[in-house]
């Protein structure tokens, strides 16, 4: 067999194999929008653990994590903690958002603003905020995705269509199936991400000798890259932060809150994500091989360091096993690109199209428009995955960092009776303009923040104003305050929870 | 908004200083205290590396811990549930 041949036929499983999946959570399905956005909350544990790792982990995690241990040699490796802050943040805040969502029907993340504070607007802000955030978020996996078919196929594939296969296979089973394709996907994706992650990591090693002899040697050619570089803590504090928080208040993870089935769910899921986190060793691994492999970014592919791994594998790796790897990469891909196509779809469906468009839709015609509108943002993501390139971890943390602002408007209505709809929407207003002006307008921020800390400047901007515009504006209605007082009580004492 | 009939057991109030130390020694020490020191490698690896994996394991096992103490909270009942016929814990 010829290694096109071999590439063509993974390729082709990897691709085949969603879409049997897909139909065949079609056929599990009921014709009701809450089936095919949230799994009419009856997602199983198995199901959710993986659904939420592997949308968790996206081509940020598979390929620009290499690119970054390889630039900047450590820095990355705060993602261990984070993705254990990840899953802490899944039992302590998911949870209760779980809950309120289960016993007042919500189904996106704006319905719960509507609710917690009562505001319409403060809703339709989030809305827009998720949508605006994801969009560059889901370029990335496409981007990450494409290049991962192109280089598995041995170039035969070419960039532009290795996107568009990407992008139909994705359209046809989420299409199809809804959320729960998407999480009988994410089992087979999980798997995979996690042990090629982890192979992917030991491969490379010892094609240096392992990881010791490895870890001798870049010390020895790059004095320096075993070390934190000077000035850069705060950089290692803001993505500890930023990373898991942005990403944690995705539309795509909050669909993942309301579709769990039981509560026991959220009690065992930080041990398991925090079990899981060890796979960063062989990122951490690929990265810092590749150094001494290639130690001149401009020999990777397109230069490009978060190529470091297809490099790598493509110039090393028997074929087979490159392959493999590299479908491997895709499926991290996949897993997150189907998620937040799904759930941007959702947010316009349900917070948009419902209320302003056309009110009397049937359950049918919810879910058409929900097909639609998937179709349309994934166009739009096509669409910019030409034609806007960049680093993938440095566009995912630009989006992360818009994400992350809908966390302490969120956390308020949790956890602080005081705070208010004008708190909420004035500190998020000032996280956002803070992440413009650092992100578009070139302004440095101040300070230790200046190096990588601006979105977690911007976050802290965020809390003191909510705080202080909460403090000095009228409270939440008493009638509202009673009943979510109420609905609070019950959440702590457990009832109707297990 | 925790009702004050409902406060936080000394248990839970223990995991989660144990979950922020632990990610308090993840995240300082290693950007304020040994950024630049590569020795001593530990099973292989420079010191940065190995002692947030030193680390991760801290965590693994406390957030083990949690979840087999029910974070701290006071465990569902079964058997109050059926006599209240409803889901109340105890």
């Amino acid at each position: 067999m010829t290694q096109n041949t071999i590439a063509l036929c993974v390729i082709a499983f990897f691709m085949i194999f969603p879409l049997v999946i897909g139909f065949a959570a079609r056929n599990k399905s009921t014709a009701t929008s809450e089936d095919y956005f949230i799994q009419s909350r009856a997602m199983g544990g198995i199901a959710v653990f993986f659904s939420v790792a592997a949308t968790w982990w996206s081509a940020f995690a598979f390929l620009g994590s290499n690119g970054y241990f390889y630039t900047t040699g450590p820095m990355y490796w705060t993602a261990i903690a984070w993705n254990i802050f990840f899953g802490v943040m899944y039992f302590g805040v998911g949870k209760k958002i779980w809950y309120m969502g289960k016993i007042n029907n919500y189904v996106t993340a704006t319905d719960f603003f509507k609710h917690q504070y009562g505001s319409t607007k403060l809703g339709n802000f989030v809305a827009i905020i998720m949508i605006v955030c994801t969009v560059p978020y889901l370029q990335i996996q496409l981007s990450g995705g494409a290049y991962l078919i192109q280089v598995a196929s041995g170039e035969m594939i070419p960039f532009a269509v290795a996107a568009m296969l990407f992008y139909v296979v994705i359209i046809i089973y989420v299409w199809a199936g809804g959320i729960r394709a998407i999480a009988w996907c994410d089992i087979f994706y999980g798997v995979l991400l996690f042990f090629g992650m982890v192979f992917a990591g030991f491969y490379v090693a010892s094609l240096v000798g392992g990881p010791a002899e490895m870890f001798r040697q870049v010390e020895a050619m790059f004095p320096g890259q075993t070390t934190l570089a000077e000035g850069k803590w705060m950089n290692w504090l803001a993505m500890f932060i930023i990373t898991p928080v942005g990403s944690f208040m995705g539309p795509q993870l909050w669909a993942r809150f309301y579709s769990v089935k039981s509560a026991k769910t959220f009690d065992v899921m930080p041990f398991l994500l925090a079990v899981a986190a060890i796979a960063y060793v062989g990122s951490m691994l690929t990265g810092n091989a590749g150094k001494l492999l290639y130690p001149d970014v401009t020999e990777l592919i397109n230069g490009n360091a978060d190529y470091i791994l297809p490099t790598v594998l493509f110039n090393y790796a028997p074929f087979v096993i490159g392959s493999v790897l590299m479908a491997c990469g895709a499926a991290a891909a996949m897993s997150t690109a189907n998620a937040q196509v799904l759930s941007l779809s959702t947010v316009y469906t349900m917070d948009f199209h419902r209320h302003y468009i056309n009110k009397n839709l049937s359950e049918h015609q919810l879910i058409w428009v929900g097909r639609w509108a998937i179709l349309i943002f994934s166009a739009a993501a096509y669409i910019m995955c030409l034609f806007v390139p960049g680093l993938l971890v440095t566009i995912g943390l630009v989006a992360l960092g818009g994400t992350a602002q809908v966390m302490i408007p969120t956390c308020g209505a949790l956890f602080w009776k005081r705070s208010t709809v004008a708190g909420a929407a004035s500190g998020m207003a000032v996280g956002l303009l803070m992440q413009i002006l650092f992100t578009f307008c070139n302004v440095t921020p101040p300070g230790p923040f200046a190096s990588g800390g601006g979105a977690l400047l911007a976050l802290i901007c965020n809390i003191v104003v909510f705080i202080i515009v909460s403090c000095v504006t009228k409270p939440r209605p008493e009638k509202l305050m009673n009943e979510l007082k109420q609905q609070y009580a019950d959440y702590y004492h457990q009832v109707d929870m297990y | 908004m925790r009702p004050n009939d409902a406060k936080m057991s000394g248990k839970a109030k223990l995991i989660w200083i144990l979950l922020l130390i632990g990610f308090a020694c993840m995240e300082f020490p290693g950007v304020f205290f040994f950024k630049d020191k590569a020795e001593p490698y530990i099973f292989g690896f420079p010191f940065i590396y190995a002692f947030n994996l030193i680390m991760w394991a801290y965590m693994v096992v406390v957030i083990l811990y949690a979840y087999m103490s029910n974070w701290g909270e006071p465990k569902f009942d079964e058997n109050k549930k059926d006599e209240n016929g409803g889901g109340a814990a105890e």
